[in-house]
């Protein structure tokens, strides 16, 4: 299903089931249902194989059944393994500082009263985690089989730069989720689309020569279920969010929970641009990731951000709109639906960024337990991305090396293509992103169609707001269509961050006709077969000329026509069809080696501007060596006598 | 993939546009020369193409293991020319490096090496300063196994740009083939820096390493093996390099390992690893060897588990040979009822009881037993018979191209058997099987019930035969045929002694079985034997005086004629429709020369009793002494055309013929009959042929014939054929000297008495003393007819016609006796003659012999 005919059924859900929620989250239980059965189908079959060999045995003497029970429950057992293997899904349980009721009493006051309120399940362990973020994680302990474990993880960014009054806002949308069971239901749905995922994987896998495999069935299945089940669980989940924010609005207040929402916005930003970078830098020259990476985070959230930064974040954040790409709603709908949208903002005239509170959320619910969290957070984090942080700062060795030793060999690089990209690509990795940019630009001056340095500028103008990197990454997709989908995507985050829709559908629409075209495409221009639509060859007289000169040194080449392929995907490009009639006396019958002999000859010296199939009129090509003989101007040769 | 079963299926033949290079194979990863071909599928019978399918592309055959792939010719072909053709156009539209890549590319992706090469001159004519393109040449030329040939072009983009990695791994890679270690290690420094792993392959300094080992530079290769452990740890789990450091490490002055020490890990157990160097043969390692020890671990374990399965379910047959059904208890496991087919009841191994009810009432005592391997091969088979009723066969068949018998044999009369052997279990063997394959069955014997009896008769085996008879006899006493077989079996073997025990078990069985009553007293007939079962049936006479058979019975062993014929007269007229009394009545006035008397008697019995043997045989004879001679015609003629192989009606219709004077058309019919028999049913005819011919050649009086036949003839009967064709020739002293009068086997009186007349019409009275003395001591011997008749032949005094009278034997017998008293009391030779000849009845010897003797003069 294309993007397209997904925001199609999206649109219908929204407008038909998706008004009612208790319709919509019963039917979304009903697709998980029969999601499950599919699975299981799978055990049934094997259930039912083991079954005609088990059967039989029962009613046999013993020296026949023993060899039929064992090949039963063979089947079973390994069958059944399979199946299970498939529903197996392993989610790993989120990590982070676990704070405890004895260390933290005023955080779980404020949880305890929210659980209350909201008449919500129970968090078995509240976590402080790194992220610019809070979440509640229902972590199944038996994967698709169920038994919850109920994770809170409080961002510790969030928890510094929220007053308690906004963070309870958060809290409250998150409590939400797990009290109407939309923490469940959506970890029963991920389990669910994992279980797929893996059955996908499975199907990607080659088919071995005489498999028995239920894939047709399988697949004729998905191709109902998957974007049915899909738009339902998308609308459930959007309309979900809306529900979780009215909840927090109604208990903790709408100005709180809308300062809370821009914040989080512009932290986030901060976070994506600034702090992680910056930090990750870090590991090209220091070969431990470091312990107290979170220490100032506080001061850096209350000294506020960048000004200038932020008013273009600002900006962008309500220019979003809400895509199908996302289930949360853009930050205009969100404000919106709690009636906190401040209107001057529809007049371009954007509201300022919150100031930084007196006293944070981690101030009023840690008290002095916080430098000890912001400690124990650090290497927490360390622990975990060491391995990740050791192998980025050995590859930034080597990359090193191979800058100093390509200074050395290149010490003007300016007019060699291939020592400059060589160079942009290490100082990409090793320095500063921008700093690749002079690189990068000079090579284009050499070579404008150089599709990587095109990706990569379009890739650093667009991080920076600079449009001009479309045009960048617009050549690269022309140039290059495996590059289309990488290209794609930063285009789509470019125009979603602006609020450009109408560019995005665009953008959609051509990503659905590239992968719907790939593998057509491909096919197109690598086969020939009679049905074909054909179409005269369009040569000019000089290119006929040349051709002839060539077909004249071969003297047992009596008549040759010429076509073309017409190419649906790829219009601009040619396929030629060069039909060959060799000599033969009448009394002789064709001789195959012979015309094989002949095409070969021919097709290292034929010269036309496209590709070229060079036959005979034999077997599978008769009637298409007919079929070209009737096209107009088709006969380009013919040897008199 | 073609495939062929016995030549027939699928085949490649032919082989064009033949190219080969040298690269490791994508199946089993030897380095060898691919080759690539087209070729034609047939499909082929007997390995003979017949029948073209299709044109294919092999690619890539490895000569190692044979793996390749294939691809229809002409998809190739087309795909090839599209893809080549369009990378050539993009190339000659933007000649760029990256096209020309990309067009050489797609050259050797199609293998078309020549265009290749071709190709590549102008890459390197037009890219002669681009240093990428020359390291691509260089490892295009590396990947295509021409290692020579790539090195030109590494060291030019080296020279171009030293900086290169694919450059300076090129130039390493030809360093190290021509041994220079060090300016290798020097280009491949790049690869030593921390961190090279994330960038490049370490495959070159792999390389360099084992170069550096190969050459004993140990040190050197242990700090390159250094390097690449701690680049890629991995390694240091990999036992093939562990194998490759621990090799320079055994060399002296060597440090501390740089190997991590390995802890033990099951994953990593029974993982495969790949391994850098294949070594060729097969090798033997612990881990090997475990894995197989678990698998026979798990292989012991199912068979355990399945050999208790099996202990605990073994399977008791039930069978019967009853109509009846029979109830059959197993004590602590239930009770079946017996059917026609066999009922199986599923026991655990152990000793049992079962009692038996219904048309049996037993108590068996049993026990199920195999051992651990015997469940699995012995095909044991566990049978409770009921009342050892039913018949056992098994057949036990070994396949051969040209069959041969298979071996059956009979189990019965034991109430529980247990065989092993059995593959086929209560059902037929297949009628084709492997050739050598060795098969069994053991199923209830259902046709003809006394076929087990003939079986062993055939293989030689009489003591079964007799044993069969018995227990068959034991269970239906009423089987006459059997009990005649049994009788004349067991005597003819010398077993008397057994017969009378078996047969005197059966006298008190009620109703009295006549047969049996007959044949256990013509098994001792002397007058002490007769006297004591004349008491014996007295005594049952007193508690049933009116039952018909016990008075026949009596009459039978009666002292003397008058007191027989009186017992015989009363069975008669106590039961009216029994016809043995009236036998013996029909007898009796054969034995006088009563035939018209006789033929009354003797068809009333027959009348009674139609299929009893002696009784017909009787009537006929009578008939023939009649002169009914075209009734017994007409009859004997119908039934050779109900029976086609009745030899006996045969002979009788000879007699019928020779008595009316046609001694052709008897000999001519013997001719055919003998013929026509030999045509219906060869196997069995010889013998009973070869007797129709003797016995005509004595009617027809061609004695001669019948002499010269014999003594060149050599079956059993020849030697006594012989003799009786002497005796008729009137070779009397060849004949005596031929069969002597101490002869071995010869137990008849008769046969002495014969000879004793042929001597005495001989003139050779003193001989024939010695032969009738030899006669009357065997007839001492007889019953009381006889002995009373060898009492007459002592006598000085001729006999009275009461006393003639008085004795009872068989007409051809008592002509004889008859015929003896007409030489010793030449007085009263005339009446006892013309008794003689009115006597000598029946066809065959000697009754040419007693015609001549008793001749009237």
């Amino acid at each position: 299903m294309t993007r397209e005919e997904f925001d199609v059924l999206v649109r219908e859900v929204e407008r038909g089931v998706g008004r009612d929620a208790v319709k919509l989250r019963r039917r979304v239980v009903w697709l998980a249902v029969v999601g499950y059965a599919g699975l299981l189908a799978g055990l049934l079959a094997v259930v039912l194989v083991a079954a005609l060999f088990i059967v039989p045995a029962t009613f046999t003497h013993w020296s026949d059944a023993i060899i039929l029970y064992v090949a039963g429950i063979l089947m079973l057992l390994g069958g059944g393994a399979a199946v299970l293997k498939t529903l197996w899904v392993k989610l790993k349980p989120p990590t982070g500082r676990v704070v405890t009721r004895a260390e933290a009493p005023p955080l779980f006051a404020a949880l305890d009263e929210l659980q209350r309120q909201l008449r919500s399940a129970p968090f078995h362990e509240v976590l402080v985690v790194p992220d610019c973020n809070a979440a509640v994680v229902q972590h199944p302990r038996l994967g698709v089989f169920g038994w919850p474990k109920n994770f809170l993880l409080l961002g510790l960014p969030l928890l510094d730069g929220l007053s308690a009054d906004e963070m309870r806002a958060v809290l409250a949308h998150e409590f939400a989720h797990i009290s109407r069971q939309h923490g469940r239901m959506g970890q029963r749905i991920y389990c669910l689309r994992r279980s797929w995922e893996k059955v996908f994987q499975q199907f990607n896998q080659a088919q071995r020569k005489g498999e028995v495999s239920l894939r047709p069935l399988y697949s004729k299945f998905l191709d109902w279920f998957w974007p049915r089940f899909n738009a339902h669980a998308f609308v459930l989940s959007r309309a979900d969010e809306y529900e979780a924010d009215s909840d927090a609005a109604r208990l903790v207040g709408a100005p709180h929970i809308a300062s809370a929402l821009l914040w989080i916005k512009l932290c986030g930003r901060h976070f994506e641009d600034h702090f992680w970078p910056d930090l990750w830098q870090r590991a090209n020259t220091e070969p431990e990731p470091p312990r107290d990476a979170f220490a100032n985070v506080r001061e850096t959230v209350r000294a506020g951000f960048a000004p200038a930064e932020v008013a273009t974040w600002i900006e962008q954040a309500f220019h979003q709109k809400t895509t199908n790409a996302d289930t949360h709603p853009c930050l205009t709908e969100r404000l919106k639906a709690v009636n906190q949208y401040p209107e001057a903002a529809a007049r371009d005239d954007f509201p300022a960024a919150p100031k930084p509170v007196a006293t944070s959320a981690s101030e009023t619910w840690f008290g002095e337990l916080l430098p000890r969290i912001r400690a124990d957070l650090g290497p927490l984090w360390a622990d975990d991305i060491k391995e990740h942080w050791q192998e980025r700062h050995a590859r930034a060795g080597a990359l090193q090396h191979r800058l100093e030793r390509l200074d050395q060999s290149v010490p003007a690089p300016d007019a060699d293509e291939d020592a400059l990209w060589d160079k942009a690509r290490v100082v990409l990795e090793l320095k500063r992103e921008k700093d690749a940019e002079p690189f990068l630009r000079k090579i284009l001056a050499l070579n404008p169609k150089h599709c990587a340095a095109n990706f990569q500028l379009g890739r650093l103008l667009l991080d920076e707001s600079d449009p001009a990197g479309v045009a960048n990454l617009e050549a690269v997709m022309a140039e290059d269509d495996e590059a289309v989908p990488a290209a794609s995507q930063l285009l789509h985050a470019h125009y979603w961050r602006t609020g450009q829709t109408e560019r995005i559908k665009e953008l959609e629409a051509r990503l659905d006709r590239y992968e719907k075209n790939l593998q057509d495409s491909s096919t197109e221009r690598n086969t020939v077969n009679a049905n074909d639509p054909l179409i005269p060859h369009g040569l000019t007289p000089e290119e006929l000329d040349a051709l002839r000169k060539v077909l004249e040194t071969e003297a047992d080449l009596v008549a040759v026509d010429l076509g073309r392929k017409e190419l649906k995907h790829f219009p601009k490009q040619k396929l030629f069809l060069l039909c060959l009639h060799r000599r033969r006396a009448w009394h002789r019958l064709p001789n195959r080696d012979m015309e094989q002999t002949l095409i070969r000859c021919l097709t290292a010296k034929v010269q036309l501007p496209g590709r070229v199939l060079v036959f005979a009129p034999r077997g599978d090509f008769s009637k298409l060596a007919r079929r070209v003989a009737a096209l107009p101007d088709a006969a380009v040769f013919r040897r008199e006598n | 993939m073609p495939s062929t079963y016995n030549g027939i299926g699928t085949h490649y033949y032919g082989k064009k546009n033949l190219q080969k290079r040298v690269a490791p194979c994508h199946s089993c990863g030897n380095k060898v020369e691919l080759v690539s071909y087209d070729t034609r599928l047939w499909f082929v019978i007997f390995f003979i193409p017949i029948i073209p399918l299709k044109r294919k592309r092999i690619l890539d055959y490895c000569p190692a293991c044979t793996r390749h792939y294939a691809v229809e010719a002409d998809k190739w072909e087309t795909a090839k020319q599209l893809e080549v053709s369009g990378a050539q156009e993009k190339f000659r539209s933007e000649p760029t490096a990256d096209n020309a890549i990309a067009a050489h590319q797609q050259m050797l992706h199609f293998h078309q090496l020549d265009d290749a090469a071709t190709f590549q001159k102008t890459m390197t004519e037009k890219f002669a300063d681009n240093a990428k393109v020359q390291a691509y040449l260089g490892g295009a030329l590396t990947h295509i196994g021409k290692l020579a040939e790539a090195e030109p072009f590494f060291a030019r983009a080296l020279e171009l740009r030293p900086d290169l990695p694919e450059a300076r791994s090129g130039v390493a890679r030809a360093y190290i083939r021509a041994g220079k270690l060090d300016e290798a290690r020097a280009l491949l420094d790049f690869l030593e820096k921390p961190g090279a792993s994330k960038l490049y392959s370490m495959e070159p300094l792999d390389e360099l390493a084992r170069a550096l080992q190969t050459a004993g530079r140990h040190n050197a290769a242990l700090e390159i093996f250094a390097v690449l452990l701690k680049e890629l740890p991995h390694l240091g789990e990999q036992k093939w390099f562990r194998k490759l450091v621990a090799n320079s490490e055994k060399e002296p002055g060597g440090k501390e390992s740089l190997l991590p020490k390995l802890k033990f890990s099951w994953k990593r157990f029974f993982s495969v690893q790949p391994s850098a160097r294949r070594e060729p043969g097969v090798r033997t390692t612990w881990r090997s060897l475990i894995i197989v020890g678990i698998i026979l671990g798990v292989i012991g374990i199912v068979m355990a588990i399945s050999n208790e399965y099996i202990r605990r379910h073994q399977t008791l047959y039930i069978v019967s040979g009853f109509k009846e059904p029979a109830l059959v208890a197993v004590r602590g496991q239930g009770t079946v009822r017996t059917s026609q087919s066999p009922v199986e009841m599923r026991l655990p191994e152990g000793r049992y009881h079962a009692t038996i009810t219904g048309p049996v009432k037993q108590e068996v005592d049993f026990e199920i037993r195999s051992g651990y391997w015997g469940r699995f091969f012995d095909h044991a088979l566990w049978i409770l018979n009921v009342g050892g009723s039913a018949v056992l066969e098994r057949i036990d068949a070994v396949y051969h191209s040209e069959p041969e018998p298979s071996v059956h044999s009979f189990l019965y009369g034991e109430p529980f058997v247990a065989v092993t052997g059995i593959t086929h279990q209560f059902r037929e063997l297949p009628d084709k099987a492997k050739v050598g394959t060795r098969f069994a069955s053991l199923d209830v014997f259902r046709l003809e019930p006394n076929l087990p009896y003939f079986h062993a008769l055939h293989v030689g085996n009489q003591p079964e035969a007799l044993r069969f008879a018995e227990w068959r006899l034991r269970l239906h006493p009423e089987d006459e045929r059997l009990l005649m077989l049994y009788f004349a079996a067991a005597q003819n073997s010398g077993q008397g002694e057994r017969v009378g025990k078996f047969l005197r078990a059966g006298l008190t069985n009620r109703p009295i079985l006549v047969q049996w009553h007959r044949y256990y007293q013509g098994l001792h007939r002397d007058r002490a034997h007769d006297a004591q079962l004349a008491a014996e049936y007295d005594e049952q006479l007193k508690t049933d005086a009116t039952n018909s058979v016990l008075m026949y019975l009596r009459g039978r062993v009666a002292a003397d004629r008058t007191e027989s014929r009186a017992w015989f007269q009363r069975a008669c007229d106590a039961d009216p429709k029994n016809p043995f009394p009236f036998y013996a009545r029909g007898y009796d006035r054969m034995a006088t020369g009563d035939f018209a008397g006789a033929k009354t008697l003797l068809a009333r019995a027959v009348e009674l009793r139609p299929k009893q043997p002696e009784f017909t045989e009787s009537l006929s004879m009578v008939r023939l002494a009649l002169g009914e001679y075209a009734a017994l015609e007409k009859e004997l003629r119908e039934e050779l055309q109900r029976e086609s192989l009745n030899y006996r009606a045969a002979s009788r219709l000879c007699d019928v013929l020779v008595a009316q004077n046609r001694a052709t058309d008897a000999t001519e019919f013997a001719r055919n009959f003998a013929l026509a028999a030999s045509h219906k049913a060869v196997t069995v005819t010889g013998e009973s042929n070869r007797d129709l011919h003797r016995h005509v050649l004595y009617l027809t009086g061609d004695f001669a014939t019948l002499e010269r036949e014999s003594a060149l003839a050599r079956d059993n009967d020849a030697k006594f054929t012989r003799f009786v064709a002497l005796i008729e020739l009137g070779r009397i002293e060849e004949a005596i000297q031929l069969v002597p009068l101490d002869a071995k086997g010869y137990t008849n009186p008769l046969h002495f008495l014969d000879a004793a007349i042929a001597l005495r019409a001989a003139g050779n009275a003193t001989e024939a003393a010695r032969w009738l003395a030899r006669a009357l001591e065997l007839m001492d011997q007889g019953d009381s007819d006889t002995a009373r008749a060898a009492a007459l032949l002592r006598k000085t005094t001729p006999p009275t016609a009461a006393e003639l009278d008085d004795i009872a034997m068989p007409a051809e017998s008592k002509a004889i006796v008859v015929a003896t008293l007409a030489q010793l009391h030449p007085g009263a030779r005339a009446e006892l003659a013309a008794l003689a000849r009115k006597l000598n009845i029946v066809p065959g010897y000697p009754q040419h012999l007693i015609a001549q003797a008793m001749a009237a003069k």
